[in-house]
């Protein structure tokens, strides 16, 4: 496995949620950077929500009766089958009673024995009532044993017509902060941003958004801009590294280890890790063996746990570094 | 079919897990999950406040996996709410039944859409008048969300059934994959692992299709 294939998952749910610090989103995008598939799990997956919000207003509206059947009166016997059976049975018996003492009865009789017969060798029911597209069908067949259904008879003709409006939607995962409407938080953030003054996080955030669109030069003079008017803040720093794996993708060894190695000069946090990394592999790039041994010996002792220790390990082992 | 399926959830859901390698457990209503164990002991009124209950995120989730212009949806939450019920027996309440409802509507609609391809393939018709995403349709959504989203609905339909739910799970409707793991009962390093061979086949569609690079395009963010 590569280093790029270690999808941060767990921040896109996070930024989901609302809930990504400016230096988690600053190791979001440069991972999605250079990673496609996870740019499309991103985006796909605020596609997604809105349209699972709007679903389920619409299923709540009760545009969508699934379980509306046909109105009928609740008739003594359940099955259409067993009712014909009784009745046929119950004429039988007067019919009989009334042969034994009129034999003018008794061609009758044989026309309801002939009915009688046709019914028990399963000749096919009719529907029942309920009309071809309604789900009635399904619960239909299961009252026939040809789906087995645990609830009762009764069950299935309470379950009829209830108004859907009434439904109780539990485990939505809509955040709080962004129920009724469809804009996404990370684009409205950008949306606001010429309304908002023109502060670093705004500044990031609009570097971020031309990122996404891959409008790189508009991305890298936003991020300059960043970084030339406000050096000291926190997304100037992690600017640095969201350039750095930039270049380092675009295949600029030597810009992405300068960034690189500006960060690591006072940087903190998280994004230590990413930049330690991504200084490595820009040594790598640029065939500095030595510098690149002593860079993935860093990665190595300060970043035992991290998924990119085990390619660490392996470039040092290539390069004969115990 | 609901049958093959709830065969199927059942082997599955009586899978021994082993909670030590799952993730944490997302909060589970203590009362919606009381409820769900009594419409499996057959109680009519519990079955239908339960029923009430999962309805709309059952349809929500078959209109998405199916596609707007896909007319069999009425069809398909029939037979995801009675695999849902069948199912009944088999839930352990270690999730909200609305999702483990949620669940069985995706491998439901999976499953139709698998059967319709199928039969598409065979009668040897190149384009089905149902797939063809219903752009009208979606007032106000953009064409590009829907192309993306129709490009994960194709994708599957393709990939082995382990593969395209955890990705159904965690795409569309968006759990976190300790969600994915407790609702399907694997353990959370064979969700990465299913989720990271997807998404591998999900690079290689978008790398071997250059037309499909402008899907991860986002809108054009207003100035």
């Amino acid at each position: 496995m590569s280093i790029v294939e270690i999808h941060p998952e767990d921040l896109i749910d996070k930024e989901l949620r609302g809930e990504l610090s400016s230096v988690e989103l600053a190791r979001l995008e440069a991972h999605v950077a250079s990673c496609s598939t996870c740019g499309f799990e991103r985006l796909t997956r605020v596609d997604f929500r809105d349209q699972l919000e709007s679903e389920m207003r619409r299923s709540r509206a009760g545009s969508l009766d699934v379980f509306k059947v046909s109105p009928r009166p609740i008739r003594v016997f359940s099955s259409r089958r067993t009712r014909v059976a009784v009745l046929v049975l119950a004429a039988a018996i007067v019919m009989s009673v009334a042969a034994a003492a009129f034999p003018s009865v008794r061609q009758t009789f044989r026309s309801l024995s002939m009915l009688s017969e046709s019914t028990s060798r399963g000749s096919p029911p009719a529907r029942g009532g309920f009309s071809r597209r309604q789900p009635g069908d399904m619960f239909a067949k299961a009252s026939r044993g040809e789906v087995t259904l645990l609830a009762s008879t009764e069950f299935l003709r309470d379950a009829g017509g209830f108004p859907a409006r009434e439904c109780i939607d539990v485990g939505s995962r809509v955040p709080a902060s962004t129920q009724g409407t469809s804009v996404p938080e990370h684009r409205a953030v950008v949306h606001n941003a010429g309304v908002v003054s023109d502060g670093p996080s705004v500044l990031f955030a609009r570097a971020s958004a031309a990122l996404r669109r891959h409008d790189y030069s508009i991305a890298s003079s936003l991020f300059n801009d960043l970084q030339t008017r406000f050096a000291r803040s926190v997304e100037a720093r992690a600017s640095h590294v969201v350039l750095g794996r930039l270049a380092l993708d675009r295949g600029d060894a030597e810009r992405a280890f300068g960034l690189f190695q500006d960060f690591l000069i006072d940087g903190t946090g998280p994004l230590v890790e990413e930049a330690t990394v991504g200084r490595a592999r820009a040594l790598e790039m640029l065939g500095r063996t030595n510098d690149e041994a002593s860079a993935w010996s860093v990665v190595v002792s300060e970043f035992p746990d991290s998924p990119h220790a085990a390619h660490a390990r392996t470039r040092l082992e290539a390069l004969g570094v115990r | 079919m609901v049958r093959e399926l709830m065969v199927e959830d059942r082997s599955f859901s009586e899978r021994p897990t082993c909670l030590g390698e799952i993730g944490p457990a997302p909060k589970v209503d203590r009362e919606t999950v009381r409820l769900a164990h009594v419409a499996a002991l057959g109680n009519a009124r519990a079955t239908r406040d339960l029923i009430r209950l999962v309805q709309p995120r059952v349809q929500a989730v078959i209109r998405i996996v199916l596609g707007s212009g896909c007319s069999d949806v009425e069809d398909v939450a029939q037979q995801a709410i009675i695999a849902f019920i069948q199912a009944l027996a088999g839930f352990r309440g270690e999730c909200e039944p609305s999702r483990f409802a949620a669940r069985i509507a995706v491998r439901i609609a999976m499953a139709h859409r698998r059967r319709i391809r199928a039969s598409l393939r065979r009668r040897d018709d190149l384009v089905d008048p149902d797939d063809v995403p219903s752009y009208s349709s979606a007032s106000g959504l953009s064409i590009l969300a829907e192309r993306r989203r129709a490009l994960v609905r194709e994708l599957l339909e393709e990939l082995p059934e382990e593969q395209s739910e955890s990705l159904a799970l965690r795409i569309i409707l968006g759990w976190t994959l300790d969600e994915v793991s407790v609702t399907t009962g694997a353990p959370i390093n064979t969700v990465r692992s299913r989720l990271r061979l997807a998404k591998e086949a999900l690079r290689r569609r978008i790398e071997a299709d250059p037309a499909l690079s402008e899907m991860l395009q986002p809108e054009q963010d207003e100035p």
